[in-house]
């Protein structure tokens, strides 16, 4: 019998197109695979779906004689499952080089490591020095410029603990005076990532973390070795029992101090006020988008998340204060830097669980929708609302509408269920219904989309409709030109109104959806007309349809733009132009409608 | 700067250094073929993102592996490309050849031969000689002959010589006629394999010609000359290579936030730092098949 050889295998598959309905379709192929590989003496330990880079990764452990067996099974449940749907084709599937080596994910611990950087050279300055902390906070002109600048923010704190500070220094004295603070933060990372890392591994993570080269992380391992913090295996390392007593007790010192500096903030947003306004600041998402950093964007979404004022303004004085030798900043590691403020500040989790729920939606509402769990997305709402207009009418939307509704929902679907979150320890996600989604969007649509609850429930047609709006506006336009009073804003309330439904008409008859704005909307129609008028023979028409629409425009917001309660004659002059060129043009398209659609 | 590293027992033994590098100041080595430069451009348009990284010489900034982006590139007027810098005189990384390989629809026989050895004497003033396969291997290094034909199903070797040419530029150039002449007169569709897998193609209806190993010095001396091989004169193999790092293609093009080189490799580590990187056993199919001992992945 021959020997079972166990590895790790690692299957990479392109996908031709991402929907939301795929990741529980991909689910269900998955617990199919899972079955199925283990018959075959393989464990399904890990899958993900990566919507940028349209790829699905798993990971099996197993039998590795047995790969052409599960590369087989996989894409057979795939082909099976998935059918035309969706394509999905396997572009790799390998071991791992090393077995332990599954991702480690690294840039969390950037943030942390570079916080205990800081400490490091702080406490190692002290115990270079033989200087008190008392006396070191005392004569600032001693201290060097990149301490002086980190120990500002907690100087009451270090003075209110320094007996605790002097207890550290002098307990690792010697090891603070040979190691530099490198090779402390070094101690830190090799803490957190695993106790057991093979060498290259570790030191090619360590040289990512820091940015330096390879060979100065090795000879800061060796230091570290000989000082008998790290014990060194052949290809592997780990830290000793002194090692870990080290770290344990550094990182309980910056826990202690870190944690009153934090809720010593006065929380007046006194941070974010002294930030200079010009800084450019950018943060990097993991797929390469790149977004202006914005105090206020993290304001909003803390207070949105339904943080305490007094909680987020600390928090953000906090996240000011944490970046601000920083113009690039990873998304990850911001989101990490917020998560350990807040729970800094409001030790009770409460906030943490808010501020988690509100940016991992996805994570935590589900939709049950035909039978599938779907995670509760923009784009999966975006989907759904355009089946519901769609079943009422082939009509076009535009895409700052559907957006608009799509982003309104998802809010307020998070703000329904919030107070369904509960602590870290919740297994399964919060599961809506199909049907109060559906009652929640049609109730939406009729209320935002202009002629959609009239088109649903009656069995007007296009044409009737069109020229029932018409005759309204047409009367509107008409009771303009004879009104006696024209100083007054009834005039304009006429016009809004009469606009409104003269350009939402042309839109529905040119086969979109109307937006509720009129302003909104008579800009689609300036882009729509463009596009029509290439197709059409009748361009004057078209011409006349983007006149009134940039020209009624016009008048509204001008009409907006003024403090009194009144009207100038420049204003009448204009509405009552614009009303006798509304209903000329009511008339001229309630002809093209009859000679067109009957 | 995210380097990738291989060590053993404490030494490093390779490392690569991934990072963006200006376009212009890189020198190509071998043509490109212009069908894959189009094709390399409609899919840059469409993914919009840059996926693997190309390879290149961190001395020289001579393009290992990666001609045919680099071109895209540049003709879509980016002004940066995803380098992976590295070594070129590690001792892993290697330069091997790419052997010619004729498949006809009939067999291969002696008539044939004298036939196509005739016609490459008359045509290149050549010297066509019978040889045994290590014979033809030792006057390849020797640069006596400037490639050896195999004829499996008759287990002949005939080395060619040109006049003496000796120089590796000279040698690819009339190799390159000596391909299409060949293709032309026995009418065959020609591949390329790695010569260590020449014995894959040993059918009755194949030919192989063998052209000289190049070495490194000579492939950075013309590169950094301007002066480039014809397609496929090398195939390098890398110890560990990266793929799949995915930066969208607009960082690739000085903008206000792109201010500078130093600037967008800032971003880069900073894309790259929330990844997840895995290392596997190389010697895989992904586009094509990697010789490669190792390769890494972002996730």
């Amino acid at each position: 019998m021959t020997k079972r050889q166990l590895a790790h295998l690692f299957m990479l598959y392109s996908l031709d197109s991402f929907d939301d309905f795929l990741a529980p379709m991909i689910k269900d192929c998955i617990l199919e695979i899972k079955k199925n590989v283990e018959t075959i003496g393989f464990k399904v330990i890990d899958w993900r779906l990566e919507r940028d880079s349209l790829t699905l990764t798993l990971f099996l452990f197993g039998d590795s004689k047995k790969k052409k067996n599960v590369e087989k099974v996989v894409d057979t449940t795939f082909n099976n499952k998935l059918g035309d749907q969706v394509r999905l084709r396997r572009l790799i599937s390998s071991f791992l080089d090393i077995p332990t080596q599954l991702p480690i994910r690294t840039i969390e611990l950037s943030f942390f490591s570079k916080l205990v950087l800081k400490y490091a050279k702080f406490l190692a300055f002290l115990a270079k020095q033989h200087i008190d902390i008392n006396d070191f906070l005392l004569e600032p002109l001693t201290q060097p410029h990149e301490i002086s600048l980190f120990i500002k923010r907690r100087e009451r704190t270090l003075r209110n603990n320094s007996s605790r500070i002097k207890t550290f220094v002098q307990k690792w004295q010697k090891e603070l005076e040979t190691l530099n603070a490198l090779a402390i933060s070094m101690l830190y990372l090799i803490y957190n990532m695993q106790d057991f890392l093979p060498l290259d591994v570790l030191v090619e993570k360590l040289s990512h973390i820091f940015s330096i080269s390879v060979s100065e992380i090795y000879s800061n391992l060796s230091k570290l070795v000989t000082k008998r913090f790290l014990l060194c295996e052949e290809n592997s390392i780990k830290l000793t029992d002194l090692g870990k007593d080290f770290v344990a007790d550094l990182l309980d010192l910056i826990n202690l101090i870190e944690k009153k500096a934090i809720r010593r903030l006065p929380g007046l947003l006194e941070k974010v006020m002294k930030q200079p306004t010009s800084a450019d600041k950018y943060i990097v998402y993991r797929s390469g988008h790149i977004s202006r950093f914005s105090i206020g964007k993290i304001f909003e979404s803390l207070i949105l998340a339904g943080l305490e004022y007094e909680v987020a303004s600390k928090v953000l004085d906090g996240v000011c204060e944490y970046i601000s030798y920083e113009d690039i900043i990873a998304e990850r590691e911001l989101v990490t830097i917020i998560k350990s403020l807040i729970n800094l500040v409001d030790p009770t989790g409460e906030s943490t669980i808010k501020y988690n729920y509100f940016i991992n939606t996805r994570e935590y509402i589900h939709i049950r929708y035909r039978g599938y769990e779907i995670p509760l997305s923009h784009e999966f709402l975006s989907k759904i609302i355009m089946e519901h207009l769609g079943a009422i009418r082939d009509k076009r939307l535009s895409p700052a509408l559907l957006n608009h509704i799509a982003s309104k929902t998802l809010k307020a679907i998070r703000i329904l269920f919030v107070s369904a979150t509960r602590d870290v320890t919740r297994e399964k996600p919060i599961l809506v219904r199909e049907e109060l989604l559906n009652c929640i969007i049609e109730n939406l649509l009729e209320e935002t989309i202009p002629f959609y609850k009239m088109v649903k429930e009656t069995s007007i047609d296009d044409a009737s409709l069109i020229r029932e709006k018409i005759k309204t506006a047409k009367e509107k336009f008409e009771r303009i030109l004879v009104s006696e009073d024209k100083k007054s804003k009834t005039i304009l309330y006429d016009f809004i109104t009469g606009a409104k439904l003269l350009i939402w008409s042309i839109l529905f008859a040119l086969n979109y959806w109307p937006h509720p704005s009129v302003i909104s909307s008579a800009t689609i129609l300036m882009h729509v007309v463009r596009d029509e008028r290439k197709k059409s023979k009748d361009v004057k028409m078209f011409k006349r349809f983007e006149e009134f629409a940039r020209r009624a425009s016009q008048t509204i917001v001008q009409s907006n733009l003024i403090l009194l309660d009144s009207l100038t004659s420049a204003q009448i002059k204009s509405i009552i132009e614009l009303a006798k060129f509304g209903s000329r043009l009511c008339d001229q398209f309630l002809e093209k409608i009859d000679s067109t659609l009957g | 700067m995210i380097t990738l590293t291989l060590m053993d027992s404490g030494n490093i033994l390779f490392e690569g250094k991934i990072c963006a590098v200006a376009l212009e100041e890189l020198h190509l080595h071998e043509e490109i073929l212009e069908p894959n430069v189009v094709s390399v451009m409609n899919l840059l348009r469409r993914k919009q993102l840059f996926q693997d990284p190309i390879i290149v010489d961190e001395n020289s900034l001579v393009v290992l592996d990666g001609m045919h982006r680099v071109t895209a590139l540049r003709r879509l007027n980016y002004d940066f490309i995803i380098a992976y810098l590295v070594d070129y005189f590690n001792p892993l990384i290697k330069v091997r050849r790419w052997c010619r390989i004729f498949s006809i629809n009939n067999k291969v026989n002696h008539s044939l031969m004298e036939n196509l050895i005739s016609s490459i004497r008359n045509s290149f003033d050549a010297d066509v000689k019978l040889c045994k396969v290590h014979e033809g291997e030792a006057l390849l290094n020797e640069r006596e002959v400037i490639g050896y034909l195999y004829a499996p199903p008759l287990r002949e070797t005939y080395c060619i010589s040109c006049n003496g040419v000796k120089d590796i530029m000279k040698i690819y150039r009339l190799l390159r006629e000596i391909e299409s002449h060949i293709a032309s007169t026995i009418n065959a569709d020609i591949s390329y394999a790695p010569d260590e897998s020449i014995n894959d193609f040993s059918s009755e209806k194949n030919l192989i010609l063998v052209p000289p190993q190049i070495k490194k010095i000579e492939v950075i001396r013309y590169a950094t000359k301007g002066i480039v091989f014809p397609p496929k004169t090398t195939r390098h193999i890398i110890p560990l290579r990266p793929f799949f790092v995915n930066i969208p293609l607009n960082l690739l093009r000085k903008s206000h936030l792109v201010s500078s080189l130093k600037r967008l490799n800032n971003i880069i580590d900073t894309i790259l730092l929330q990844k997840e990187g895995i290392r596997l056993q190389g010697k895989i199919i992904i586009d094509r098949f990697y010789e490669d001992d190792f390769i890494y992945i972002f996730l």
